[in-house]
């Protein structure tokens, strides 16, 4: 068993407020609000205005390229408009700036519906009144101009992520006459591998992904069941209202691996009152995907491999079981029931790499990630979060980085945890990682990066 | 209303300039602000653009205080900063710690040029760069960042070297090809026996920035962004300094380039005719080689080039398309904002004559309105060269499309510039690739 060696022994004296490294996707509450961009910002008849200065824009880049994979050729693109506030408009009232934009953007382009993704710290200073600011424009408009507040200055991402404080989302869903005789699928992830099983069932679904209808919003209300496939928690934010506001019922699924896709299958049956359709296709991708399984498992037997997930709406959980049906060791995880201690930081899970009791590096730990990935040198790592592989490969530790937390992981299905261990096969011994670490930068002292952080228990 | 909506970002937020921080080799960064802004411009300035890597320590994960509550219980912020750099320095192999205040710190007052300053005094290696977003775009936070790094780290002793120049052109990410475009500029020089400090990209060190005083002269090579620090630079050392308004693309821009820097510098005149021929010899070789193509009739070939850009990549661009390539302006939309002699810069455009085009400002939802009016009236094939955000309007209106300004999008980035002569092949290697593919 390991135990973690405490700060001071690992020679840090730290401020707990301090963060070293920041690991940005634990960031502000405004990081997620980068899933409310891709989200609603794809929203074909709606417009998302950011209110903030332009370098919270930013990622208006990486959504509009997102939404181009996923809609190639259409020639369209993601409907979004920041304000772009300025030190006046941070002096003199940012109210004005937002009213003046929303005029601008009903005039040019008609929505039916408006997006407030607010608000970024230059904003966040006036408090409510943006608020205030929207009530006085949805009565002007008589469109949902809706508030999707993301306070960078007042929470953080982990544990507050955008709500919808707003009361008027629970309008939403129901105001398209709908027949009732369908289900909703709640999907923003990058995936379609295990959304597409699910249409070959032949039942009518009401698709909320990337890029639907405003009109597969407002009819959501009128579903006789919803299946949330990703860990986006706006997702759950969704379907929680449906559930709460408009009775009706959600069910949520990891189709992660062979075992999480069959329970997926299984809910989703029992969700739809459909159980056969869902065995038929739980048996078929069984039988389809056996062989190729068994072939990767005998490959990856005791390798090593570390996931840099953290522990956000159980996708760290779900990257631990597949590593685990594909044969691979999982190197903090316990065996024969055994577990490490959390590593130095906080327990606080939403922060943590991996769940409660697995490996994780607190909040504040981002510094401590080479040293830990240098100590522990795994065969590979999986990286949930961008920028982080080019650390790994620094250190000459071959690495797949899989992007953005708030999406659904790419490797859903059975389909999927085949793709996901054939990448992970071709990771090991992999030549270029040798080549990357040739001449690495290395912007740590080595005495730091020789630091043990854990230490064996007898 | 007097700023039209931004559907577009272009330009950012002055705290781009962490990116800049991310070019000098040594250098090590400390936000004292919201950790995500630090992701965000990652995102937008280099994953989306070009894919440009993650610095010396960068990337989507830079070291930071965590200031995130204005109303919690900290009266005073400030006290994050001593520990936190005093945390970082022990396990940070940094030559320069750069700490930049972002919009939560400027919003309260935190005294951080305070704090860095007493660090400072105590001999610690750190400056201090406000960067609040709201207080300005990226060109005026690399130039803040610019002028905080020569006034708080740079010292007054220093050995002239005739033969080193400081180069001040491209902003580190923002423009996607500023490495490359840096190590042709650097090429060019020591093709004339001159040495470049490197202060940014390839090669570069916080040493570099200590030897600026020791400089013969500070080129800037751009139409404005630099020319106030070089001014500042003057007057603190002394140093002459040089500004080459037109990036050198091309074989008359880049013969008017070194024979400029040549003719304020100790250059041997056979050694700069000698290099001169050398790069004109392959320049001319591989124009041959493609006029094949250029001078065939075919329907596909632009009739002209509209160009969205900052005038510093526009310029250069737009002086090798209209007046080497015999290429026409339709419109050049320039996406800065240069604070003084805007007219001026208004002019070198217009100096290409009758293939100049009409040149204005524009920014947010103007610049689409702009290129939208002028290709929808317009006969004949043309190539908008732009950004990621011009490419839709361009293919919904039958153009091509080569993206050459920010944010790129989903492209490769390593070493590629237009610059120089063998950048203006490359150019034209990448404009008919666009128009014929």
């Amino acid at each position: 068993m390991l135990r973690a060696v405490a700060p001071a022994r690992a020679g840090l004296s730290l401020d707990r407020d301090a963060e070293l490294r920041a690991l940005s996707y634990l960031g502000c509450s405004y990081r997620g609000s980068f899933s409310l961009l891709g989200i609603l910002g794809s929203i074909p008849e709606a417009v998302l205005v950011s209110h903030s200065s332009q370098g919270c824009d930013a990622d208006f880049a990486t959504a509009e390229l997102r939404f181009r994979r996923r809609f190639p050729g259409s020639g369209t693109s993601a409907r979004t408009v920041g304000t772009s506030l300025t030190e006046s408009d941070v002096i003199f009232g940012v109210e004005q700036r937002l009213s003046e934009v929303v005029d601008e953007v009903m005039a040019r382009y008609s929505p039916r519906a408006v997006f407030v993704r607010a608000k970024g710290c230059a904003a966040g200073r006036s408090g409510w009144e943006v608020q205030e600011e929207i009530n006085l424009l949805r009565r002007r408009y008589q469109v949902p101009i809706l508030l999707a507040r993301c306070d960078a200055l007042r929470e953080r991402a982990s544990k507050h992520h955008p709500r919808l404080h707003d009361d008027a989302w629970r309008h939403v869903p129901g105001r398209q006459a709908a027949t009732g005789t369908f289900f909703n699928k709640i999907e923003f992830g990058r995936e379609d591998g295990f959304s597409r099983l699910l249409d070959r069932t032949g039942l009518p679904w009401n698709s909320m992904a990337i890029g639907a209808s405003w009109d597969a919003w407002e009819r959501s209300g009128s579903a006789k069941a919803s299946l949330v496939l990703s860990s986006v928690e706006f997702g759950d934010d969704w379907s929680e209202m449906l559930a709460r506001d408009w009775k009706v019922p959600a069910t949520k699924v990891a189709p992660y691996g062979f075992e999480g896709t069959r329970m997926a299958l299984k809910a989703a049956g029992e969700a739809t009152c459909e159980p056969s359709r869902f065995r038929f296709l739980s048996e078929s991708e069984e039988a389809r995907f056996r062989d190729p399984l068994r072939e990767l498992r005998s490959t990856l037997a005791g390798k090593r491999i570390l996931p840099l997930v953290a522990a956000y709406w159980g996708d760290d959980l779900s990257i631990v079981s597949m590593l685990g049906e594909l044969g691979a060791e999982v190197p903090g995880l316990g065996v024969n029931g055994e577990r490490w201690e959390s590593l130095l930081g906080p327990s606080d899970v939403a922060d943590s790499f991996y769940g409660p009791d697995g490996l994780g590096l607190g909040r504040m730990g981002g510094y401590k990630l080479l040293s830990l990935l240098k100590e522990l040198a795994p065969d590979a790592v999986v990286a949930m979060h961008n920028g982080v592989a080019p650390w790994c490969a620094r250190l000459g530790i071959p690495v797949l980085e899989i992007p953005d937390p708030r999406a659904a992981l790419p490797f859903q299905g059975m389909e999927g945890l085949v793709r996901f261990g054939q990448k992970l096969s071709n990771l090991i011994d992999n030549p270029l990682f040798a080549a990357l670490s040739r001449r690495p930068v290395m912007p740590y002292r080595r005495e730091w990066l020789a630091t043990p952080l854990v230490r064996e228990l007898p | 209303m007097n700023r039209p909506p931004d559907a577009h970002p272009r330009g950012l937020c002055a705290l781009a300039a962490q990116q800049s921080v991310e070019a000098i080799g040594g250098a090590v960064p400390l936000l004292q602000g919201g950790r995500t802004c630090t992701l965000r411009l990652y995102q937008g300035m280099s994953q989306a653009n070009g894919n440009q890597g993650v610095g010396y320590d960068g990337g989507s994960s830079i070291a930071c205080t965590g200031l995130h509550s204005l109303y919690g219980s900290r009266p005073d912020c400030t006290d994050l900063l001593p520990n936190a750099l005093e945390a970082l320095a022990r396990i940070s192999e940094a030559d320069l710690f750069v700490v930049l205040t972002g919009c939560p710190a400027e919003l309260i007052g935190d005294d951080v040029a305070g704090e860095v300053r007493r660090f400072r005094e105590k001999g610690w290696p750190v400056v201090h760069a406000d960067l609040a977003g709201f207080s300005g775009d990226a060109w005026s936070g690399h130039e803040r960042l610019c002028r905080a790094l020569v006034d708080q780290h740079v010292s007054e002793t220093f050995e002239q070297d005739e033969r080193l120049v400081n180069l001040w052109g491209p902003v580190p990410y923002l423009d996607p090809h500023w490495e490359g475009d840096l190590l042709e500029l650097s090429r060019l020089l020591s093709g004339l026996g001159l040495v470049v400090n490197p202060l940014f990209g390839c090669g570069s060190s916080v040493a570099a920035w200590k030897r600026i005083p020791s400089a013969a002269l500070n080129l800037v090579v751009s139409p404005w962004l630099g020319t106030a620090l070089c001014h500042h630079l003057r007057e603190r050392f002394g140093t002459p300094s040089l500004q080459v308004a037109v990036p050198p693309v091309g074989r008359a821009a880049t013969e008017s380039f070194l024979r400029a820097v040549a003719a304020v510098l100790p250059v041997d005149p056979l050694r700069l005719d000698a290099f001169l021929a050398s790069e004109e010899a392959i320049f001319s070789r591989f124009l041959e080689k493609g006029s094949d193509l250029f001078l065939r009739h075919d329907e596909r070939a632009p009739e002209r080039f509209h160009l969205v850009a900052d005038s510093y990549v526009a310029l250069g661009l737009h002086r090798f398309l209209a007046c080497e390539m015999g290429l026409p302006a339709g419109v050049v939309i320039l996406i800065d904002r240069p604070r003084h002699g805007r007219e001026a810069l208004l002019e070198l455009f217009r100096s290409a004559g009758k293939r100049a085009g009409e040149i204005s400002f524009a920014d947010g939802t103007d610049i689409a309105e702009v290129l939208r009016e002028r290709l929808s009236r317009e006969s004949g094939r043309a190539i908008v060269l732009g950004s990621l955000w011009d490419e839709p309007l361009a293919r919904e209106l039958g153009a091509a499309f080569l993206p050459v300004s920010a944010p790129l999008g989903d492209l490769l980035v390593l070493d590629r510039s237009y610059l120089g002569m063998r950048g203006a092949l490359r150019l034209l290697e990448d404009l008919w690739g666009a128009v014929l593919s």
